[in-house]
């Protein structure tokens, strides 16, 4: 059995799955001995996801040399909705019947076997960017401001001064701007090294936002018309990015 | 569709008299096989043999595309000088562009089928693009206008109604801008002309210019232009729809 890993909690597979299906619709999950890695763009190369799971955060885990496990993510979140908030969650991959198998162990112990697909395709490289702003906060200060400047406009404008983060939107004749100032309990560590602003469409970052909250700090990071950088933390060690470019207007 | 040839199993010889043909005679062609991408220019990339669809297009662009993802793995784009030869067991398309210098390398060791085809598209491509997008590229990009223009106002309003873009020229002159999506027409240069002779009653002995731009103008439009001492430019706003939409980057352009 070249790889097995199980989660005593499934929901924190079913929270990793849904973080990457808000981009792709498959993805490679890469694993060796360590950890298990997925990369993948949106078809439009808008924006990219990364996920880093190393072995420590699995309660169990092993793996053999490296595996491609290439998975539909639709059906793994269908199956993933199935799970029950006590179940146990074991995956197990089949070589030989070319699937992976998914236990959910609750009351009853229940087996999916997916289908492994044949997706080919290089990881994307990481973006080379240097980010002049980073800033850890509550990830319910961003939920809420991006839900505030949604009422507004499809983009918003994200920027950074040494006083704090703000967040601001407009439509046609009104809109919205979100102050979180440095000192305030919703940022809890900011380093600036050059102000910064950039827009960036709200679609794509209200759906990351919205798989980030399982954690309750992100870290976010951009530049200048560059792109922006999200990190959340998963069972500590574990980690979710999700990059996403810049919109520059012609204004 | 006049002509077409499709050959089933090939062998490298047959495609390559059968690309170089197609070639020739302007065809489209579209070849399916086992194949290897080299490719050298501003960076460069390597892929593995793999299954493949490859699209060569009579202003030479060529495409090869894998069996998932839209959009094509590599490629060269219109007026790149390509041939195709046998080297070695294996058949070798080989695209080059000058400026700046590109070399794309397809090395095909099987071809499953070969198809050439001389296809006929004459139709307008109609995109929806609006005065509104014209107005947005115009106001970021005014050397689609004209070099050295300054756009400082957009929907100025004036007595008779809203200039598009209110711009200074080179020399100092007052510029108005009328944006058309659409052929332009006798209407449109005297709609033109009345914001020109307004802003002129006001500018204290300023030049102003009038410059009406759109896709194209009627004879009769520019006549009038002519005869009220106005100008036309020639604007796409396909064009500006696209500067506008490419204001959203991509991460790739940031690797």
């Amino acid at each position: 059995m070249p790889f097995r890993a199980k989660f005593s909690d499934a929901r924190t597979w079913k929270r990793i799955v849904d973080a990457i299906s808000v981009l792709v619709d498959e993805a490679i999950f890469r694993a060796n001995e360590n950890s298990m890695r997925v990369r993948a763009m949106d078809p439009s190369h808008v924006a990219m996801v990364d996920i880093y799971l190393p072995a420590g955060i699995f309660d169990e885990y092993a793996c053999s040399g490296e595996v491609a496990i290439g998975l539909n993510l639709d059906e793994m979140g269908k199956v993933m909705r199935r799970a029950g908030t006590n179940d146990e969650l074991e995956l197990v991959l089949d070589e030989a019947a070319s699937s992976l198998r998914v236990h959910l162990k609750g009351a009853t112990t229940r087996t999916f076997r997916l289908s492994l697909l044949d997706i080919g395709g290089e990881e994307p490289p990481t973006p080379s960017i240097k980010f002049n702003v980073e800033a850890k906060m509550l990830s319910d200060a961003l939920v809420q401001a991006l839900k505030d400047a949604e009422l507004f406009s499809d983009h918003v404008r994200v920027s950074a001064t040494p006083d704090g983060v703000q967040i601001a939107a407009s439509g046609d004749t009104s809109g919205v701007e979100v102050k979180i100032d440095k000192g305030s309990e919703a940022l809890l560590e900011l380093s600036v090294a050059e102000s910064s602003r950039a827009i960036y469409a709200l679609s794509y970052l209200s759906d990351m936002i919205k798989a980030a909250s399982v954690s309750e700090t992100i870290t976010l990071s951009f530049s200048t018309d560059m792109p922006l950088k999200l990190e959340f933390r998963v069972l500590g060690e574990g980690k979710v990015t999700y990059w996403l470019a810049p919109r520059i207007e012609a204004e | 569709m006049h002509k077409y040839k499709l050959l089933l199993n090939p062998s490298l010889d047959e495609t390559v008299h059968v690309v170089n043909e197609a070639l020739k005679k302007g065809f489209l062609s579209l070849l399916v096989g086992l194949c290897r991408v080299n490719y050298k220019g501003r960076a460069s990339s390597v892929l593995g043999w793999g299954e493949r669809l490859v699209i060569i297009k009579r202003d030479g662009s060529v495409l090869v595309h894998r069996t998932w993802d839209f959009q094509p793995v590599n490629w060269q784009p219109p007026g790149s000088v390509l041939q195709a030869s046998t080297r070695g067991r294996n058949l070798t398309i080989r695209s080059v562009r000058l400026k700046p210098r590109e070399s794309l390398e397809i090395e095909f060791e099987k071809v499953f089928s070969v198809l050439v085809m001389d296809l006929v598209d004459e139709a307008e491509f109609t995109m929806y693009a609006s005065e509104k997008d014209m107005q947005k590229a115009v106001m970021a990009n005014p050397e689609l206008v004209e070099e050295g223009l300054r756009p400082l106002v957009k929907e100025k309003e004036v007595e008779h109604g809203f200039i598009d873009v209110y711009a200074v020229d080179r020399e100092g002159n007052i510029v108005i801008i009328e944006l058309k999506r659409r052929i332009a027409t006798s209407d449109d240069a005297l709609q033109l002309s009345s914001y020109v002779e307004e802003v002129k009653k006001r500018s204290g002995g300023r030049g102003v210019r009038g410059i009406l731009v759109a896709p194209s103008a009627s004879k009769k439009a520019l006549f009038l232009l002519e005869k009220h001492g106005l100008e036309f430019r020639t604007l796409n706003p396909q064009k500006c729809a696209e500067l506008v939409e490419s204001s959203s980057k991509r991460i790739t352009d940031f690797f």
